[in-house]
């Protein structure tokens, strides 16, 4: 449906607040991936897996990857953080971690604007995404 | 090299005999080799991708599984953040423009992403061989969406359905090509939040991302815009490929050094293909990728099939 005689459209506060906020993320994410892909690459943080190495490694399965690499499953990759390529997998981890953040902030925006069936859907979806991201699928 | 890495998993019965090949195609290039490699096809990719309006996550799984030596849990992880990044970084634009739609795009991510963890459990737990040739046929059905679905820019809504009133979904945009507003409204709500289950679970088993589904689902199931259906399109991926990479990551099966030359490449190919695309030939350039996904969906499916029956 067009309509000529209508005024500009305005965007919703609660949207333009979130675009925002994703933009601001953004830069941070891709700014964080590069830099750690950097340590990684260049070994200036050593990896118990030299970097040389993962293309002998690459054709198996993710469970015998990380049997034969000693990569730890669920959050236990969080103690490895001292390593060069956990620092290069935490930076990947970064994008879905800051989208269940940036969705908690929805819910608020939302509760701030007193949108309340939009902020309900956001909180639902922060549930539905810590269910996801706390490993209990992955067991 | 790569047509010998196209012809291994064929050529191989079991992962004994699959060995040999292996160790062949890693030893012939250094890891920054692959790196790079892979970082310049994922530019080409992304360019394609664009220009043959489709999305790069679909193109990507295909395509690398068939071509690279990776094995099928990491394609589909690197898939995944490929088709997050890819829609994160389009996002808040199109967000602030009033092109996408958080009020159209939240009820479907929502039951999207249900069905995308649904189906990233299912895709790690099922044997790969299975899980490849089932993607050989999402692959071909996604061929046949292409050829055959039609398209509407404006689409007419007469009657608003009760939970599209009750959430609100409706909206106007700025067309610059009409040079007016352009208000817009859903119908068929309740159908689309159960397809999109359907839809986030394909997306999520293979690690796709699923603008391929969301396009026609929210321009003809739901009656938005085409280009207001576009732009939703990403921001429902950022949510749908955040769930169901929360599973790729307890598994561990992204690797930085598959998943990060992916990601750079993609993003500069499809930067690339949207300044092509003024001068392209489209239509050609739409009919390889519907080659070249018809020939990486039979490989897939040639891979299961020998795979579950051997």
């Amino acid at each position: 449906m067009t309509d000529a005689g209508n005024p500009m459209p305005r965007i919703e506060r609660t949207q333009a607040d979130f675009a925002r906020l994703l933009a601001r993320f953004v830069s941070f994410a891709l700014a964080a991936l590069f830099l750690s892909f950097v340590l990684y690459a260049t070994e200036l943080v050593p990896s118990a897996v030299r970097i040389s190495e993962v293309p002998t490694h690459w054709h198996l399965s993710a469970a015998e990857y990380a049997a034969r690499t000693e990569t730890r499953t669920g959050w236990n990759w969080l103690s490895q953080i001292g390593q060069g390529r956990t620092i290069a997998f935490a930076a990947l981890a970064l994008f879905p971690a800051g989208m269940v953040v940036l969705t908690a902030a929805s819910a608020l925006l939302y509760a701030r604007d007193r949108v309340t069936a939009y902020g309900l859907i956001s909180f639902v979806e922060v549930i539905v995404l810590l269910v996801a991201a706390s490993g209990v699928l992955a067991r | 090299m790569l047509i010998v890495t196209l012809a291994a998993p064929c050529l191989a019965q079991d992962a004994q005999a699959a060995t040999a090949p292996q160790a062949l195609i890693q030893a012939s290039l250094p890891w920054w080799g692959w790196a790079l490699l892979l970082f310049g096809f994922t530019v080409a990719l992304g360019v394609v991708a664009v220009v043959g309006g489709v999305g790069g996550g679909v193109l990507f799984v295909p395509i690398v599984s068939a071509v690279f030596p990776f094995h099928f849990d990491f394609v589909r992880g690197a898939g995944l953040m490929v088709a997050l990044c890819g829609a994160l970084s389009a996002g808040p634009i199109l967000l602030r423009t009033g092109l996408a739609s958080m009020r159209l795009g939240w009820p479907m991510a929502l039951f999207g992403s249900i069905g995308s963890i649904a189906g990233a459990f299912l895709g790690l737990s099922l044997p790969t061989g299975l899980v490849e040739g089932l993607l050989g046929l999402a692959i071909m059905g996604i061929v046949v969406l292409m050829l055959f679905s039609s398209r509407s820019d404006f689409p007419v809504v007469e009657r608003v359905d009760p939970v599209a009133r009750l959430l609100g979904i409706r909206g106007s945009y700025y067309d610059d090509s009409l040079g007016r507003p352009v208000s817009w409204q859903a119908h068929r709500t309740p159908v689309a939040l159960l397809s999109y289950v359907a839809i986030g679970m394909i997306g999520g088993m293979f690690g796709l991302g699923a603008g391929w589904a969301n396009v026609p689902a929210l321009n003809l199931l739901l009656g938005a815009p085409l280009k207001v259906a576009v732009a939703t399109s990403g921001f429902i991926m950022t949510i749908n490929s955040t769930s169901a990479a929360w599973v790729y990551v307890n598994r561990a099966a992204i690797l930085p050094l598959i998943a990060v030359p992916s990601v750079a490449g993609m993003m500069i190919g499809t930067r690339i293909g949207a300044q092509l695309l003024p001068r392209a030939k489209a239509r050609s350039i739409r009919w390889i990728v519907i080659g070249l996904m018809t020939i990486a969906g039979l490989r897939s499916l040639l891979v299961g099939v020998t795979e579950v029956f051997s």
